[in-house]
């Protein structure tokens, strides 16, 4: 049984949490440290994570950090019991191909997105004032890696092709953060980019995960 | 006919792990097309078939596969022309803590290094000033990465385990651009840091490659 410590609430916990649900995997573990009391800074965490941050996983004596290698761990694992698709690592072109849109995800949609929530949310969860010019900045940035993620899904379905795959999960928890923080728009503006949203929301494994912080 | 063309731009980070990768590798069977990033040859609209976002290094095989995303490339090139630089697909474990590696590489190096870069390097050929409240607060990352990578290269002697490995080599272009901005005490003044870093770029084909740029880049200045 794997054993997962995150918070149900954490945008990096919640693509694993994803994985899990769409893995069909219910039995593991789940350990919510106190982020705020900043348990995950100290030891024994940092031992097992030496950035100090969220999500861990262990599996017996093996212990892994980084929510996408996270993923890509269990994809494997339970590769059997998988209803979607990863590329079988003798097919080259397809891994490469699953490479370049992990890439992409990070390059050109996390660098923005996960700034602009932290600006209008998290930091507002801390009592802290969002900086105007950095918000315009990352607004900016999103916006026009957005056009091009528009164009891109007039032409596949998906954000790694032409099936729900691992990719689609890597977005999702910020893309349902930046409504969250209210910049629904910079999605539900862009045809193609919501045709996408709505296509992997209305999965019954998306439903199960998104839990919506009241308060 | 060569093997595949590669798209890139000279003293660009990115495609040069794309060419530290071939170096070490020792693949030679590839022909380069530079685009002059400054009269925006990148953003063509034939480029922007081989990379919708209208970035480099992108690379197509003579069979006609397209793909974009440096270390992407980096790892599909490793695994078609067998470079002893990744772990073998059998081993879960080793293949999980390479990626993890890698996520740390882009995530918590790349991120705010690539800032620097930006500000300090690619701004001054746009005519812009840096901006100081985004260098020190990057420079911060950088500092707080390098600690935390200090305690890891105490205990082993690359970023993914005990052997050099392409992750190894994602770093070296960054760090080169830090070394240029004259950042470069992040690096030395950690010694398990500093040790890894010539560990790594004095490996032969990799020493010879830099050389080569770093004599290249002299040229260029002198006969400007």
């Amino acid at each position: 049984m794997v054993h997962i410590i995150g918070n149900n609430i954490a945008t990096c916990t919640q693509r694993v949490l994803l994985r899990l649900a769409v893995l069909g995997v219910t039995d593991f573990t789940l350990y919510s440290p106190d982020v705020m009391a900043g348990e995950h800074k100290k030891l024994p965490h940092t031992a097992k994570h030496p950035f100090g941050l969220i999500p861990v996983l262990e599996d017996g004596d093996f212990t892994l950090y980084e929510s996408r290698a996270i993923c890509r761990y269990l994809a494997t694992k339970y590769n059997g019991q998988s209803k979607d698709l990863i590329p079988d690592c003798k097919d080259l072109k397809a891994t490469a191909l699953f490479d370049q849109w992990a890439s992409v995800e990070l390059t050109d949609f996390d660098a923005f997105a996960s700034e602009l929530v932290a600006q209008n949310l998290f930091y507002k969860w801390r009592g802290l004032e969002a900086i105007p010019e950095v918000v315009d900045l990352v607004t900016k940035k999103l916006s026009d890696k957005l056009d091009i993620f528009d164009t891109l899904l007039a032409k596949q379905k998906y954000m790694g092709g032409n099936v729900f795959s691992l990719i689609d999960t890597f977005y999702m928890p910020y893309t349902e953060k930046l409504f969250e923080a209210g910049e629904g728009e910079l999605t539900t503006s862009r045809p193609n980019v919501k045709a996408w949203w709505d296509r992997v929301t209305v999965r019954a494994t998306w439903k199960l995960v998104n839990v919506k912080i009241t308060g | 006919m060569p093997a595949f063309t590669l798209y890139g731009s000279r003293g660009s980070t990115n495609t040069d792990r794309v060419r530290l990768t071939l170096a070490e590798g020792g693949f030679t069977d590839y022909e380069t097309v530079l685009l002059n990033l400054q009269k925006g040859e990148q953003k063509s609209e034939e480029h922007k078939k081989r990379h919708p976002w209208g970035k480099i290094p992108a690379i197509t095989s003579a069979e006609g596969f397209t793909m974009h995303e440096s270390r992407a490339i980096c790892k599909y090139l490793a695994k078609k022309y067998s470079f002893p630089l990744l772990p073998p697909d059998s081993d879960a474990e080793a293949t999980a803590l390479f990626d993890q590696a890698q996520c740390v590489e882009t995530l918590y190096f790349a991120e705010p290094a690539g800032k620097i870069a930006f500000e300090k390097f690619a701004k001054r050929f746009m005519g812009l000033p840096p901006s100081d409240a985004v260098l020190s607060d990057a420079l911060r990352s950088v500092e707080m990465f390098f600690d935390i990578a200090e305690g890891l290269l105490s205990e082993k002697e690359y970023m993914a385990g005990n052997d050099f490995a392409l992750v190894d080599i994602y770093y070296i272009p960054l760090i080169r651009r830090l070394f240029a901005c004259g950042y470069g005490n992040v690096v030395v003044s950690r010694a398990a840091v500093n040790a890894w870093w010539n560990r790594c770029v004095n490996r032969p084909a990799i020493a010879r490659l830099l050389a080569a740029d770093q004599e290249a880049a002299t040229v260029t200045t002198a006969t400007r």
